[in-house]
This record gives C-alpha cells, sequence and structure tokens, in this order.
C-alpha cells in the first residue's frame, strides 16, 4: 500500500514541492519526510479521507516546519534559485540549443517574472496557491490547512489578493506585461 | 468609488472562484466593457498558470532510501529514526550552513543549536531569533563513567538566576550518559525535554511554607493553589485588616514557583487595592517567566494606581542587577505612561551590568516620546562610543528606530553615526550598522544619499552581511545615483552568491536617466567578465522600447559576436523586439551572417534580420547568398524573411532581377516566386526572364518562369511574341505555360491603337493548331483584339466549324467582338451553312443587336418556310429575331 501511495503521488506532491520550497535537495527532503510520516500513520488512515489532501497537507506542514525551524526568512529567499540547472540566474544552454533568442529571453523573462512575485508572498500564500492552480477545489484546500471551508476560501483571496498586489507593483515598476 | 475600482476588489475574489453568483455575474459583465480590469484578470490567470506546479517524477534513489529509513524504524519500533533523520539533515553550522564535523560541533547552551566553534565565537551569541545565549556547550566525548545522580552538582550549588548554566551542565552529561549506553542518536527536541525535567527538579527551590501551624509538611501545589483562591476572595470581599492580611499572605506567593506563583500574581494585579508592594518583590525572582507575570501584573495595577510607576521606577536603582532589568522591562510595557521616567532609564545607560544597559536601551526606545527624542538621542550618542560592541550595536539600532518615528528632528546625525558605524572594528557593530543604514535609506532615501560615498566604501567589508546590507542600501539611495551603477556592478562579482544575486537585483531595479544609463552600458558591454556583460545585455532588453537604446543599438550590435551566448541572446531579442526601428543594426548583422564563423547562430540571425530588416532593401542579397550556400531550415527562414519583407518594389526590383542571373537555380527561383508574389508588372524584368526562358539551363524552372511571366510581363508585346513564337513549336513542358500566358495576357500587348496587330498571322496560323485548348485561347486573343481583328475573320469563320464546343463559343466571341465587319461572312454561312453554321451564324447575330439588322429578312423567312430542321436552329434564330428587334426598339429604329 505505502509503494502504491508513493507511486501515485509522488510526482505530483514533488513537483509541488519544489515551487514552494524553490529548491531540489530541500524538495527530496521534505518529500521523504512527508512519506515517512504518511507510512507511519498508515494504518489509522480513514479509507474515506481524501489521500492527496493529506499528503498535500503532511508535506505543507512539514515545508512550514524546516522553514520555521531556522528562523532565518532570509534563508528562503537565498535558495529561491533552483539548484544545479539556474545557477546565479543564468540558465545553462549549450550551444547546440537551438531555440530562437527570443525565445529563450522570452522564457528567462518569464521565470525571473515568477520568481520576483512569488518572493512578494510568504511561503503559507505561496502553498496555497500552488494548490489552488494544481485543481485543489476549495473543499480539498480547507482539507489540507486543516481548516473551516469558509476560511480556507478567506486566506485563498487573501492570497490571491497579494498575488494581485506583487503583480500591481511590477507593472507599475517596469511597465511589463505578462 | 467607481465601478472599477469596485471590480478591482472584487478580482481577486472572482479568481479564487469565492464570488456568489451575482458579484460573479457583475464582474463578468463590467470586464466586458473594461479592457484594464480585463487585463488584470488575465494577467492574474496567466500567472496562476505560469505558477501551477508540474508533475516531476522525483530521483529513483528516494523510494529507497524512504523503504530503508521505513524498515529501520519498524525494526526500532519508534519515533527515533525519524528524529536520527533530522538530525542528520540539520547537521549544519545554524551561522555559516556549512558541514559540521561531529568533533567540532558546539551547541548552544539554551536551545541547542549547533555551531562551529569558530563561527560562534564570531558572531558572539546564539544566531537563532529569540535566543541570546552567549555559551556554548560541548558533548563528553571520552566521558567513560556513567554519571549517577550522585555526581551530579548539590541542587542548592546551583545559583539563582543561573539556569543556562545549569542546563549547559545537563547537557554534557546527558551526551555522555548518550554516547556511553550506546543508545544512538537521540533527537534535540527529546533531550531537551530530559533536561528540562531535570533541571526542573534541580533548580526549584522548595516552596515557601505559609502555613506555619504545619512546619512538617509542605503544602502540595494543589493544596497552594486553593488557598490563593480563599485569599483572592477574602482579599475582594472583606475590608481593613483582613484584606490587609490576605493581601500579604497572598503576596508571599509571589516568591512561590510555577503555576502557584502565575496564579498569585494575577490575583494580586487584578485587585482594585494596591499590591505593588508585593508584586515589586517578583522582578527578582529567580524565574523569568515568574518576573514576567509580576511585570504584567504590574502593568494592571499601574492603571487604577498612579503611584505604581513611581515604585517601579525605584527599583531601576535595585542593587539587583535582574532586578533593574525587570523594572525596565516593566516600564517598557508601561509604553508611553513611562515617558516622565525617561531621565532615571538613560541613567541605566551607564549600568555596570551589559543585559541592564542592553534592556534600557529597548525601553528607552519605547518611552521616547517626540518631545523627548533629542534628549534620548544625546545619550544614544554616548552609549555608541561604548567599549562593548553589542551595546554599540544596540544603540546605533535604537537610533535608527527614532529617526523612522521621526522622533529626532536631525537625521543627519543619526546616519553620521552609522557611517561612522560601517567603519567600526567590531564586524557584529558594522554589520548592524549596516543593516541599520539600509532601514534608514529606505525611510529617508534622499538623506540617505549623504551616505552613498561610506557604502560605496564599505563594499569591500570583509563580512559578507555588510556588503550585503550595503547593497540593500545603495539600492534605495543611489537608486538614481550614476556613481552607485559601477560599485554595484562590481558588487555583482562578489564572491558571496546573495551580495551579488542582490546588486544584480538593484541594479536591475536602478532608475538613472537613460542619457546616462545607456552610455554606461555601452561602456560595460565590452567587460571582460561574461556575467557582467549578460547582465549589461538584459538591461539593454529591459529598455528596448526607448528611444536611447534604438540610437544606440548599432554600437551594441556588435555584441552579437560575443562568447557567450546569452548575450549574443538577449542582444538578438533586442533587436528583434525592436523591429524595423532597429534598421541601423542591419549592416552589423549582415556581416555576421556572412561570418563563416556565425554558423550555430544563422537561424537567430535569419530570424531577427526577418523583423529588422522587413521594410529594408539590404536584406535581399544576404538572404539570397544564404539560399545559395544552405540548405535546410536557414533557406527556409531566408526565404519566408524575403516573401515577408515589405520592402517597395521600387527599391526590391532591380535586387530580384538581379538575382535571375545568380548561378543558384535556387535563388533564381525564388527571385520568380517573389516577383509572382508580388504580382508585379514591371516591363523592365521581362528581358532577363525571356533571356531565362531561352536557356536550357532553366528547362526545370520553365513553368515558374511562364507563371512569373504571366505577371510581370503581361503587357509585354515582346512577351506576347515569345510566348506565341514558342507555341508554334513543337509542345513540350512549357506548354501550360504558354497558354496560361495566353489567358492573362493584355490587349496592350497585342495590339497598338485600330492598327492590325503584328501577330494576327501568327494567331491565324495558331487557329488551326491541333490542341483545341490553343485553338480556343487563340480565339480568345481575338476577341481581346477585336475590331483590328478583322484579317483573322475568315479563319475564325472556318473555326465555327470546329468539333470542339468551346473552340466554337471561343470564335464565336471573337467574331462578335471584331464587329459589323463580320456580318456579310455570318450571314454568307447562314444561308449557306449547314444546320450547325445556321446555328452559329443566329447566335451572332442575336449578340451583334440592331447591327444585324440586314440580316432580319434572312432570318425570318427561315422560320416563315421552316427552312429549319432542328429544334436547337430553330431556337437560336427566334432567338436572334427577339434580341434584333428588341435591340433596335430600344435604339428607337
Amino acid at each position: 500500500m505505502c509503494e502504491q501511495l508513493y507511486q501515485q503521488h509522488s510526482a505530483a506532491v514533488f513537483g509541488y514541492l519544489r515551487k514552494l520550497t524553490a529548491s531540489a535537495q530541500e524538495a527530496e527532503d521534505v518529500l521523504q519526510e512527508t512519506f515517512l510520516r504518511l507510512f507511519k500513520r498508515a494504518e489509522h488512515i480513514d479509507p474515506e479521507r481524501n489521500v492527496r489532501a493529506l499528503i498535500f497537507q503532511i508535506a505543507r506542514n512539514v515545508t512550514i516546519d524546516r522553514f520555521r525551524s531556522r528562523q532565518k526568512s532570509q534563508r528562503l529567499e537565498e535558495e529561491v534559485a533552483p539548484r544545479g540547472r539556474v545557477q546565479n540566474g543564468q540558465i545553462s544552454l549549450t550551444e547546440s540549443d537551438s531555440q530562437a533568442p527570443e525565445r529563450v529571453v522570452e522564457r528567462k523573462e518569464r521565470q525571473s517574472l515568477v520568481q520576483e512575485v512569488m518572493l512578494e508572498l510568504d511561503l503559507e500564500e505561496r502553498s496555497i496557491l500552488l494548490l489552488f492552480s494544481k485543481g485543489f477545489n476549495h473543499s480539498e484546500l480547507a482539507d489540507v490547512l486543516c481548516v473551516s471551508r469558509p476560511t480556507a476560501k478567506k486566506r485563498l483571496t487573501e492570497a490571491m489578493a497579494q498575488l494581485q498586489r506583487a503583480l500591481a507593483v511590477r507593472q507599475i515598476r517596469e511597465g511589463g506585461d505578462l | 468609488m467607481n465601478s472599477c475600482e469596485v471590480v478591482q476588489t472584487l478580482i481577486p475574489s472572482y479568481a479564487a472562484k469565492t464570488l456568489d453568483e451575482s458579484d460573479q455575474l457583475s464582474v463578468e459583465a463590467h470586464v466586458q466593457a473594461c479592457p484594464t480590469c480585463q487585463k488584470s484578470i488575465e494577467s492574474l490567470g496567466a500567472m496562476l498558470k505560469l505558477i501551477e506546479p508540474p508533475d516531476i517524477t522525483p530521483p529513483d534513489a528516494l523510494w529507497g532510501r524512504l523503504e530503508a529509513s521505513f524498515e529501520a524504524e519498524g525494526e526500532r519500533g519508534g519515533a527515533v529514526k525519524t528524529e536520527t533523520l533530522r538530525i542528520q539533515q540539520i547537521s549544519e553550522c545554524t551561522i555559516c550552513r556549512g558541514h559540521l564535523p561531529g568533533d567540532k560541533t558546539v551547541y548552544c547552551a539554551a536551545c541547542l543549536s549547533r555551531y562551529h566553534g569558530d563561527c560562534f565565537a564570531d558572531h558572539g551569541q546564539c544566531a537563532v531569533i529569540g535566543c541570546t545565549e552567549t555559551r556554548v556547550v560541548r558533548p563528553l566525548e571520552d566521558a567513560t563513567e556513567v554519571p549517577t545522580e550522585a555526581t551530579l552538582p548539590p541542587a542548592k550549588s546551583l545559583s539563582r538566576g543561573r539556569a543556562t548554566t545549569s542546563k549547559g551542565t545537563l547537557i554534557a552529561v546527558m551526551f555522555a550518559l548518550t554516547i556511553t549506553t550506546g543508545l544512538g542518536v537521540y533527537s534535540v527536541k527529546g533531550l531537551n525535554e530530559r533536561m528540562d525535567v531535570l533541571s526542573r527538579q534541580l533548580q526549584a527551590p522548595p516552596a515557601p511554607k505559609v502555613e506555619e501551624k504545619k512546619p512538617e509538611r509542605a503544602l502540595t501545589e494543589a493544596e497552594r493553589m486553593a488557598e490563593i483562591q480563599k485569599l483572592h476572595a477574602i482579599a475582594q470581599e472583606r475590608k481593613g485588616t483582613a484584606q490587609s492580611e490576605a493581601v500579604a499572605k497572598l503576596g508571599q506567593y509571589v516568591m512561590d514557583r510555577g503555576s502557584v506563583q502565575q496564579e498569585a500574581t494575577i490575583m494580586l494585579g487584578k485587585l482594585s487595592v494596591d499590591t505593588s508592594e508585593y508584586l515589586l518583590k517578583g522582578l527578582g525572582h529567580w524565574d523569568k517567566s515568574a518576573r514576567n507575570s509580576a511585570t504584567d501584573a504590574l502593568v494592571v495595577q499601574s492603571e487604577k494606581h498612579p503611584g505604581v510607576l513611581e515604585r517601579v521606577a525605584e527599583k531601576l536603582g535595585d542593587k539587583d542587577p535582574i532586578t533593574r532589568k525587570q523594572a525596565a522591562i516593566t516600564l517598557e510595557c508601561f509604553g508611553e505612561r513611562a515617558q516622565s521616567k525617561i531621565d532615571d532609564v538613560l541613567a541605566l545607560f551607564n549600568d555596570s551590568d551589559r543585559a541592564v544597559v542592553l534592556q534600557a536601551l529597548d525601553t528607552a526606545e519605547a518611552i521616547t516620546t517626540k518631545k523627548t527624542g533629542p534628549k534620548t538621542f544625546a545619550a544614544l550618542q554616548k552609549v555608541v562610543k561604548s567599549k562593548d560592541p553589542k551595546v554599540r550595536s544596540a544603540a546605533l539600532l535604537k537610533s535608527t528606530n527614532l529617526a523612522a518615528l521621526e522622533y529626532i528632528s536631525k537625521r543627519s546625525e543619526v546616519r553620521e553615526l552609522l557611517c561612522k558605524g560601517l567603519e567600526d572594528s567590531e564586524t557584529s557593530v558594522r554589520e548592524m550598522s549596516a543593516s541599520a543604514l539600509e532601514a534608514f535609506t529606505q525611510n529617508f532615501a534622499k538623506d540617505g544619499e549623504e551616505a552613498i560615498p561610506s557604502l560605496l566604501k564599505a563594499l569591500k567589508d570583509p563580512s559578507k552581511n555588510v556588503r550585503h546590507w550595503c547593497v540593500e542600501a545603495l539600492g534605495y539611495a543611489g537608486q538614481s545615483s550614476p556613481s552607485c551603477f559601477m560599485p554595484l556592478l562590481r558588487a555583482t562579482e562578489d564572491k558571496d552568491r546573495d551580495v551579488s544575486r542582490k546588486a544584480q537585483d538593484r541594479l536591475l531595479k536602478m532608475t538613472l536617466p537613460l542619457e546616462v544609463l545607456f552610455p554606461l552600458l555601452l561602456d560595460t558591454l565590452k567587460d571582460p567578465n561574461p556575467k557582467i556583460r549578460y547582465l549589461i545585455a538584459k538591461l539593454i532588453y529591459r529598455y528596448r522600447n526607448t528611444k536611447h537604446c534604438q540610437e544606440m543599438l548599432p554600437q551594441f550590435m556588435n555584441s552579437i559576436k560575443d562568447s557567450d551566448r546569452n548575450v549574443r541572446d538577449y542582444i538578438l531579442a533586442t533587436s528583434k523586439a525592436m523591429g524595423p526601428r532597429a534598421e541601423a543594426a542591419i549592416p552589423v548583422l549582415v556581416q555576421s551572417l556572412r561570418d563563416p564563423k556565425s554558423k550555430n547562430t544563422i537561424s537567430s540571425l535569419l530570424s531577427v534580420l526577418d523583423n529588422v530588416g522587413q521594410n529594408s532593401p539590404l536584406i535581399y542579397e544576404p538572404l539570397f547568398e544564404v539560399i545559395a550556400k544552405q540548405t535546410g531550415a536557414p533557406v527556409h527562414s531566408a526565404r519566408s524573411a524575403l516573401f515577408r519583407s515589405k520592402c517597395p518594389l521600387k527599391q526590391s526590383l532591380p535586387l530580384m532581377v538581379k538575382a535571375l542571373k545568380a548561378p543558384s537555380i535556387l535563388v533564381r527561383q525564388t527571385a520568380l516566386e517573389l516577383m509572382e508574389s508580388h504580382r508585379l508588372n514591371a516591363k523592365s524584368a521581362v528581358p532577363q526572364i525571356l533571356e531565362m526562358l531561352k536557356s536550357p539551363k532553366n528547362e526545370e524552372i520553365s513553368q515558374n518562369i511562364l507563371r512569373t511571366l504571366t505577371f510581370v510581363g503581361n503587357t509585354s508585346p515582346v512577351a506576347a511574341k515569345t510566348v506565341l513564337e514558342l507555341l508554334q513549336k513543337p509542345h513540350d513542358k512549357k506548354f501550360w505555360g504558354l497558354v496560361g500566358f495566353l489567358k492573362k495576357v493584355k490587349r496592350e500587348a497585342l495590339v497598338e491603337g485600330e492598327k492590325p496587330p503584328v501577330l494576327l498571322k501568327t494567331l491565324i496560323q495558331l487557329l488551326n493548331d491541333k490542341l483545341g485548348v490553343v485553338r480556343s485561347s487563340v480565339a480568345e486573343v481575338l476577341a481581346l483584339i477585336g475590331a483590328p481583328a478583322k484579317g483573322a475573320i475568315p479563319a475564325l469563320i472556318n473555326t465555327l466549324r470546329d468539333e470542339v464546343d468551346t473552340v466554337r463559343a471561343a470564335a464565336r466571341n471573337a467574331l462578335v467582338a471584331i464587329g459589323p465587319a463580320v456580318l456579310d461572312e455570318v450571314t454568307k454561312c447562314f444561308l449557306e451553312g449547314d444546320e450547325d453554321l445556321k446555328t452559329q451564324a443566329a447566335l451572332i447575330f442575336g449578340r451583334l443587336g440592331s447591327h444585324s439588322k440586314a440580316a432580319l429578312p434572312h432570318l425570318k423567312k427561315a422560320i416563315a418556310e421552316n427552312q429549319l430542321r432542328t429544334k436547337e436552329t430553330i431556337t437560336a434564330v427566334k432567338a436572334a429575331i427577339a434580341k434584333i428587334e428588341r435591340s433596335m426598339r430600344r435604339e428607337g429604329k
């Protein structure tokens, strides 16, 4: 059952964690701890419960615990550039990459926009927006956040407003478009 | 609020799908008519799409690790493994995040965070926010004996207020226990819990014996709690002596411990009588939380009894430093209510105990008002000269905070203090100064400008934190200062990644006047460091829509040969985004395109030329060269660029004509197709095309040539003559092209005015061609010529007998076009010809209308005398009669 759960959900959770933590290494660590916690509770999981929401709930909690334990919110900023492919803001491309320059540039600009805007949000807001963009409905969000449905809706709206503000600030500053 | 403002506030809810139906409908209705709100919603939607996390398969090894961990945990039967993992994951120094070898690890004596010994010593205290411990402990690695309770220090020997020291000792003991008993790695959390239990047992003083009658037995906690409740009830309900006694007894519990002390303190605080006498004692309690509860209760009391403030202030002069410090904390809690005591607090700045001074600084900040601000600042200016770096740092911070609150009128003095702090010998002070300057410049960017020289100097500080904050501060103060550009640019080369990234970020956000910025960009685009060049290229791209960028682009364009691909990409993308405005860059682009070294970037260059050179004739030659020399995708791109070109034909035609002589058949073909695509009618190109048509080497593309000639030369007599001559020769693969030309040829190519056409003889000959399509096309050409082609009447009459319907129809049309001159011949046909010829003649009579009135009697006679045999002929003749009569009536004849 454990392996089945892992096969079924690990890719989605890993993708979510990569965006949430902005670090492949951190995402791996959190994923490992998430499934360890899940397996420990495996026997007590209510079969009628939404397992996907439960896994994302654990993953989110583990991430928040880890970042809180570091006590340095700045740390997150430091690690925003995913290690490996993107280093020092540069995407390592080989000469054989035949993409047109404007496509490469557009992709880079978009990437830096996403990073800039996401940095304006705190971990909680980022988490809820990632889940919503992944297709979680309000009830599932409530499950993941361990709150009532109206509260989940309220938090989502607040996060969305924050995202709107971040976008507006960016547009005012640079006159840029998405 | 207007409707736009309302909708803007609803957009987040709309995007989150949390609006009710009516609001949702009203948003949608508004958005239909408002492009601004529509854009907002689209931006938000696009952003959500961009952040959507994709599914990413985790590394295969992870499942293996997970399985092993889970199995191991099963064997140990508990959560030990999980905690072990946690410890392994955080086995890094809290300050530098570097790896921690076991033998070099030290632990904070208060919170057990891990450090390198050196890092902790440099930092001076625990780096965890909220923990200010300055001592460390180490595991007893060589412990060979298992310590027992007997070996632990006796409880009474632990001095009051030194909890952390005993904690530290205990940690060491616990580590010794751990290692010697071989239990493996303990969790930090577990260790802390055990340590706390032992610590409490060892340190807690015995409960005070309030019940004098039973001295032999101390009261239990529950009993003491019940007593407190009882005493509180008495103190509340009674008056006079009974009340005083109850309060006094309750007051004794202020020095108790744990929840009993808490409860008693809270009760005392709530009482309406003044209980501060007892609560003040609590300020010197050995337990910090007990002291804090006394402070809380005193705050409550001070609201009812103004004298409490005075009494607390008196405690600032207490002998016990802990009491002095707690009194300062209490005044801090009073806030501005304690402003009258500012002098007493400022006096504490000279206290011998460092903790008291630090607290006094906090208190002073909290109780200072706009009125007392200058006085506090004057005191702070003295404290800044303290020998203790921690005190110096705190004083700098407080000065900055007071300036931010605008309690200090001379902000320049604060700035000078901070700038001076940047030169302090202590790293921690410099770091605090830099951080404070960042806050200062954020609040007062203009005042901060004066700090720029000091900040620039501090960019060379050995501490990365100083450099980091200086970069931030420069970002605010020097956002529009040209002098900051180069230093920030150099800071992007900082060995520390954070400093470098922050400098990059700040550079990209600078708002220098473009006339200043662009020369700087031009200079730095030649920097030897590719990362710098990349950053500059990014900046140029950011300003791609400006006039300055347009003007300086040709100079930037040399960078399309940059060795760094990122630089090349950004410069190319800039020119491409500028489109035809970047025309000045074409020569460099072309030069690069011709450079054999730019083989890898040829596709990029072509795509840029496509955009940039769409109005320019300069791209034709290089693109034809690409078509001649390359194969595959580049050829396709070059051709597309040529076909999309909007260059005026006047400029491009000579280039196309020139290309018709190119050795490459593909180039010649492309030139022909270009002419064809422009539906170009240009006699100047005809000789060249005709020459190509005659050349055997162009046999392969003869169809293309003729198709182009159809557009380019359909008004040219030479072209028409050549085509007709070729048609007289045995038909080959050019045949359809020739016929196509005949179908599109214009009259002016065939005849000059009303003179008989030169080509008439050829045309008459071609009316006898063996192929019907040629005969009909020629008849159509004759129809086009009209009256001047009357020399062809006999031949056309003859063609009326052609076996092919379309040829007969074309001949009929030609005869009609020639006009009344054909009537004699046609009448003769009608009278002498067979039934079919009669029909053809009748149709011609009908078409010629009143011109055929001379033939009317013949037609009527044929009908009247039943000379006609077939139904078709009869119908045709009747129709001709009707048409002629109608035409005559219309003309009044």
